[in-house]
């Protein structure tokens, strides 16, 4: 993978109330990058990515993405990002085609054809007419990709990527993180509760706990660590202390 | 940017249903009033002297009426149901300031207050030509005007009107962002401006009453008294300036977890 870092992350910190939703965090993903975000429910990781697409503000730290300054840079610094937080939301009244077509209409560069190319990325080619309010939740997870390439970002985040996609559309999907990183450089974030495909995909992982960074490197590194190698999904139990809901 | 998501916010405006169905409670309205003097004369309607160029202009009070639910659903649907169901992010995940997508909801509330006057305005005329012809003379105020003075007149008085209905929708975007959910926007908007109706029974709040502005900014405005424009427009220019920086400070701040 490469060596330029694309996202920086330093001492972010967020707090609601007297609960420490993010404590100090520091991630940096490299060009190339598939990066797994492991947390258990409430551990902080939507919260984490809220704050790296300025959705919400930190209370301390900064995010730095490719090199510019979220807060004081934004355009510069979002204009590299593609992104699906939480879930994927599109106007039901509007079709597939024409929710990305107002997405299209905020980058200047995005021409009419790159909307035809990324449906058909996302296997909407065919239902690209038809009003987003009849679509599946597995549809709009794909509606939400094909938006989230749309930039041809530098880094693309994904916050439960998988969710309410079938078996075939979750392996598409894989398949597709994989390729986009390998043939064209794009750096993935990817919060996942499925350890397996994080380990099948996936080159670095994280773990976050209540807020806190507790493990962090290559995936293989991380696996190799113990006195046998493991399967993520031990390395996860084990190091979040029997706590490992998910 | 600015000018792309103004596109978006109108071509949004063009596909939301609500639009036509007020477009159709307007036009039903004017109906009903010229069917209901047709039926039973005078007493049962506010048209005075029947005819089609004078319609819109015996109407434009009531317009306020409808304005204080229709902007309201409006502003509701535009900022709250955003925030509400996500799509916010469509915007906020683009090189999109949010002070740019305050400003492109603005316009797009301007822009649906435009089209709400103009329809109504030639609706009310087509009515009126249909149920008592187009007649000779506008009358307004019991005033005699020309054809030509009388559609000039209801231009110019109806699309003052746009300074209250602005102001209006200015205070209820604070109540939009500050809601948690469509209903709760809505409610507390028109709960709002229904209290504000009580100011009007003090004379000396009265012109700074909102609702009192949506009802009778127009009228200073027929009467060219230039003391009153100037002091009405003084306090709507406030209640925009006001309200225009409450909701830049609130969108500034606010933390969005979609």
């Amino acid at each position: 993978m490469g060596n330029q870092v694309l996202l920086e992350v330093q001492g972010l910190t967020k707090t609601f109330g007297s609960r420490v939703a993010v404590d100090r965090l520091n991630i940096r993903i490299a060009e190339g990058d598939i990066y797994g975000f492991l947390g258990t429910n409430g551990s902080g990781k939507t919260t984490t990515i809220r704050m790296i697409t300025g959705l919400i503000h930190p209370d301390a730290g900064e995010v730095r993405i490719g090199g510019f300054h979220l807060k004081s840079q934004f355009k510069s610094a979002i204009s590299l990002v593609g992104a699906i937080v939480e879930n994927p939301a599109f106007y039901g009244y509007l079709s597939a085609y024409d929710n990305l077509k107002l997405m299209a209409n905020l980058y200047p560069s995005v021409t009419r054809k790159r909307v035809d190319e990324v449906l058909e990325i996302a296997g909407l080619s065919e239902r690209a007419k038809d009003k987003v309010a009849s679509f599946s939740l597995g549809m709009k997870q794909r509606l939400g990709i094909a938006g989230a390439l749309l930039n041809q970002p530098k880094l693309i985040i994904l916050d439960e990527p998988t969710n309410g996609l079938d078996p075939q559309g979750m392996k598409e999907i894989k398949e597709l993180i994989v390729q986009l990183a390998a043939e064209q450089g794009i750096s993935f974030l990817i919060s996942s509760h499925l350890l397996h495909d994080v380990e099948q995909i996936c080159n670095k992982a994280a773990v976050i706990r209540k807020g806190k960074l507790i493990a962090e490197g290559e995936v293989k590194q991380l696996l190799a660590s113990g006195k046998e190698t493991r399967t993520l999904e031990q390395f996860f139990f084990d190091i979040t202390e029997g706590d490992g809901r998910l | 940017m600015m000018l792309r998501l103004i596109q978006n916010e109108l071509y949004k405006m063009v596909r939301l249903k609500k639009l036509y169905i007020f477009m159709a409670i307007l036009a039903v309205h004017a109906w009903l009033t010229a069917y209901f003097y047709n039926a039973g004369g005078e007493w049962k309607s506010v048209i005075v002297v029947p005819n089609g160029q004078s319609l819109p202009l015996t109407l434009l009070n009531s317009m306020a009426q409808f304005m204080i639910v229709f902007i309201p659903i409006y502003v509701a649907d535009m900022i709250t149901s955003e925030v509400n169901s996500g799509t916010l992010k469509l915007s906020l995940l683009c090189p999109v300031r949010r002070i740019e997508w305050l400003c492109a909801k603005i316009v797009s509330l301007f822009a649906f207050l435009v089209v709400l006057l103009a329809f109504s305005i030639a609706a009310e005329y087509v009515i009126g030509t249909l149920a008592f012809g187009w007649g000779e003379q506008t009358i307004y105020a019991d005033t005699l005007y020309s054809q030509t003075e009388g559609v000039w007149l209801t231009l110019r008085l109806a699309f003052s009107m746009l300074l209250p209905y602005m102001a209006c929708g200015m205070i209820v975007i604070i109540v939009a962002l500050s809601a948690t959910n469509i209903s709760a926007a809505i409610g507390l908007s028109i709960g709002l401006l229904t209290a504000a109706q009580y100011l009007n029974i003090v004379d000396t709040l009265k012109p700074y009453s909102i609702v009192n502005q949506m009802y009778f900014f127009h009228e200073s405005i027929h009467q060219a008294n230039i003391a009153a424009i100037l002091q009405n427009v003084v306090v709507l220019a406030g209640y925009l300036i006001v309200s225009y920086f409450i909701s830049a400070i609130m969108i500034k701040k606010r933390d969005f977890i979609l």
